[in-house]
């Protein structure tokens, strides 16, 4: 026996497209009764609400800041960390509230706002939904925290400040970067001390091949080892790798404070230079044109 | 646990009551006014306790783990450690305890000993080296093995034998190989400062080539109270009565166990810091028919009219200054060295002498540092609070 004969269907979609049209019609009435319900009263308690929530997060900011650069090294990090989970608890209870007062939070309610939300979000703010997303994961995942020393695509430097769509960091030129979050889908994220005062500094050093790998060894340990700014409860490491050109040479070792790393290794090459002038030590001959005749060329 | 939960509050009153005043440094209850000591008597104070011989309870301590060492040593010198090291707080003269304590116990062993005549660190990096050689090689003399004779080598001071340069552990480097090499014919005896110790630890690994290590422990409130007691009788000084809360805290003690306690307490037990506790503590005070203190009792009675009397506060720990990274980096370097000179400050720190000048001026100034001819080191009454600030700084510094 056939049940799905012509008449059948043109059954079904009507009935489908009447189900349909009824639904958007009753989601059209609440809205506008939603809307009808809002009133001056509560748009300037909504005002009054955002302005005392911009003027909190300013004060955290700032609290925050002078606090984790007042107290002891080792507690500096943490107390930064902890902005990022004070402005989401904020803005959470803000944006609750609000949408408390505008929308009357019922079950059917909120059914209607969201799918409206969702459809508006989905075209116009994909981008900006991504990246609030994305920080509220990345305050679980952590694969960066305000103090880090990161670098996501050509920007390296410091994490100052953990918004709710972006982060900005400090570069060792003293500019401001912002990220947004959403960059943590896509790019890779190089994190250099997660979330640890010290961070690894890699200072490379350019020799001859005839140089005296045992002295140039010992001059880097030393130099590392007697450097004010090293860390000494961490390793200091020496690599080297050969080159058509050299040997290069890698000092690893770490700063007390990531925040000195650049002082840090200047001070460690212009200690070491010091020693291989003593010790009449050879730089590579780059520009030697019996080594390199193509250079001449 | 209580008596944990005490001495914290104890340690951390002032800062608790601090939350409730206006003024950090503002205490809960008004002082007594007292004056400043007169010139001379401050004097008298200040030479009396420069004076004071190395604290007894040090030496015996010394003197004890080093018997122990040196027999262990003599019965097997093939195989029992050949060194004993004495590492003290970092602004204590570790070299002149050790110079007290072995007067008499070189007689007692009858053993030749070689103490190495340095006063301080060689003004030339380069020359740390070749005079620790000059004094520790042994003679080119063709001895008999029936003559050879062993001998203690003593070494006051380990801080002078290195600086934080590129050249300057040269000295450790040799220093090692000698107490690898002669394991059997010499007994070594070394001191040094805790910070400085655990650096060469770090960097040189010391502590493999050297026996035991003995630090020294702190001082308690009795050791401190014996060793002041000459002065506290010759000068006739009067213990002042603690706070309220501290009577609470301590129980019903009188003023001078009191008084005690707390500088042991403030002092970590380092002996220095306690002779900078107790001269702060020092006021001179006008005695009055309803001011009369319980000590002083029978002397008010024989003597009614109005007299000045010395009075010993209830000792604390100046507040530290705010200090800039660059301080941090410096005063960790005079801890390290425990005295250097700017050039050698400059040179332990990579840093151009005028700009370390500068900056030691301005510690200098604030109390932090003090100069004595062209050695500069750290004010001991600052001791305690340096240490805490650069532990909290991520300095590697032994907590013991």
């Amino acid at each position: 026996m056939n049940y799905f004969t012509p008449s059948n269907f043109y059954w079904l979609a009507q009935s489908a497209g009447e189900s349909a049209g009824d639904a958007a019609r009753e989601t059209v009435e609440e809205t506008r009764d939603i809307v009808a319900k809002i009133s001056p009263e509560k748009i300037a308690l909504a005002v009054l609400v955002l302005l005392g929530t911009y003027l909190t997060l300013k004060l955290i900011d700032q609290l925050i800041n002078w606090l984790s650069e007042r107290i002891a090294k080792e507690w500096r990090l943490r107390v930064k960390q902890f902005l990022p989970f004070l402005r989401m608890v904020l803005l959470t209870i803000v944006t609750v509230f609000l949408m408390n007062l505008f929308l009357n939070l019922s079950r059917d309610n909120i059914l209607a706002v969201t799918g409206t939300v969702a459809v508006a979000l989905g075209f116009a703010f994909k981008d900006f939904a991504s990246s609030i997303i994305a920080g509220i994961v990345g305050l679980f995942e952590s694969p960066y925290r305000v103090g880090d020393r990161i670098k996501i695509g050509d920007h390296y430097g410091e994490v100052i400040s953990y918004g709710l769509r972006s982060i900005r960091i400090q570069t060792p030129t003293d500019n401001t970067v912002t990220i947004p979050h959403n960059k943590i889908w896509t790019e890779a994220v190089s994190n250099a001390n997660a979330g640890a005062l010290e961070a690894q500094v890699v200072t490379k050093f350019y020799f001859a091949h005839e140089v005296d790998l045992d002295l140039v060894k010992k001059i880097l340990d030393r130099v590392a080892q007697t450097s004010k700014y090293t860390y000494l409860k961490l390793p200091i490491v020496v690599v080297m790798e050969e080159k058509p050109w050299g040997s290069l040479f890698r000092l690893k070792c770490y700063p007390l404070d990531a925040r000195d790393e650049f002082i840090y290794m200047t001070d460690l090459i212009t200690r070491a230079k010091r020693a291989f002038v003593k010790h009449n030590l050879t730089y590579p001959h780059l520009f030697n044109p019996e080594i390199f005749p193509e250079t001449e060329a | 646990m209580f008596k944990q939960f005490r001495n914290w509050l104890a340690n951390n009153r002032r800062f608790l009551f601090s939350r409730y005043t206006k003024d950090s440094q503002e205490t809960q209850e008004p002082e007594r006014s007292l004056i400043e000591l007169p010139q001379e008597i401050r004097a008298k104070l200040i030479e009396r306790s420069e004076a004071l011989p190395s604290n007894p309870g040090d030496q015996k301590a010394i003197a004890d783990k080093l018997n122990e060492a040196f027999e262990l040593w003599r019965a097997n010198p093939e195989n029992a450690n050949n060194s004993i090291v004495i590492i003290s707080s970092p602004v204590t003269a570790v070299s002149r305890i050790l110079a007290e304590t072995l007067e008499n116990w070189a007689e007692q062993k009858q053993i030749p000993i070689r103490l190495m005549p340095l006063k301080a660190r060689p003004d030339h990096v380069d020359m740390i080296k070749s005079k620790l050689k000059h004094y520790l090689e042994p003679e080119l003399v063709e001895e008999d093995a029936e003559t050879h004779q062993s001998e203690v080598v003593v070494i006051p001071n380990l801080s002078w034998c290195f600086l934080r340069s590129l050249d300057g552990l040269e000295g450790i480097d040799y220093l090692q190989s000698r107490l690898f090499d002669s394991f059997k014919d010499r007994f070594w005896i070394i001191g040094g400062g805790q910070v400085g110790w655990k650096y060469l630890n770090s960097v040189c690994n010391i502590e493999a080539y050297c026996g035991e290590v003995f630090t020294l422990p702190a001082l308690n409130s009795e050791q401190l109270q014996e060793w002041f007691d000459p002065i506290v009788n010759d000068l006739d000084i009067t213990f002042d009565s603690p706070r309220i809360d501290q009577k609470i805290l301590d129980g019903d003690k009188d003023n001078k166990t009191n008084y005690f306690n707390r500088l042991a307490d403030i002092s970590n037990g380092v002996s220095t810091v306690a002779v900078q506790g107790f001269l702060k503590s020092i006021r001179y005070q006008e005695t009055e028919a309803e001011q009369r203190l319980p000590d002083k009792l029978e002397a008010y009675e024989l003597q009614k009219s109005p007299q000045k009397i010395i009075v010993a506060q209830i000792p604390k720990l100046p507040e530290l200054p705010e200090l800039e990274p660059a301080d941090r980096y410096l005063l960790y370097s005079l801890l390290l060295h425990g005295d250097l000179t700017i050039s050698a400050l400059a040179e332990s720190l990579g840093d151009l002498q005028a700009e370390v000048q500068a900056r030691v001026q301005v510690l200098r100034h604030q109390g932090v540092v003090e100069q004595r001819g062209k050695m500069i080191k750290i004010n001991p009454i600052h001791y305690p609070n340096i240490k805490k600030e650069l532990t909290s700084n991520n300095f590697v510094i032994d907590q013991r």
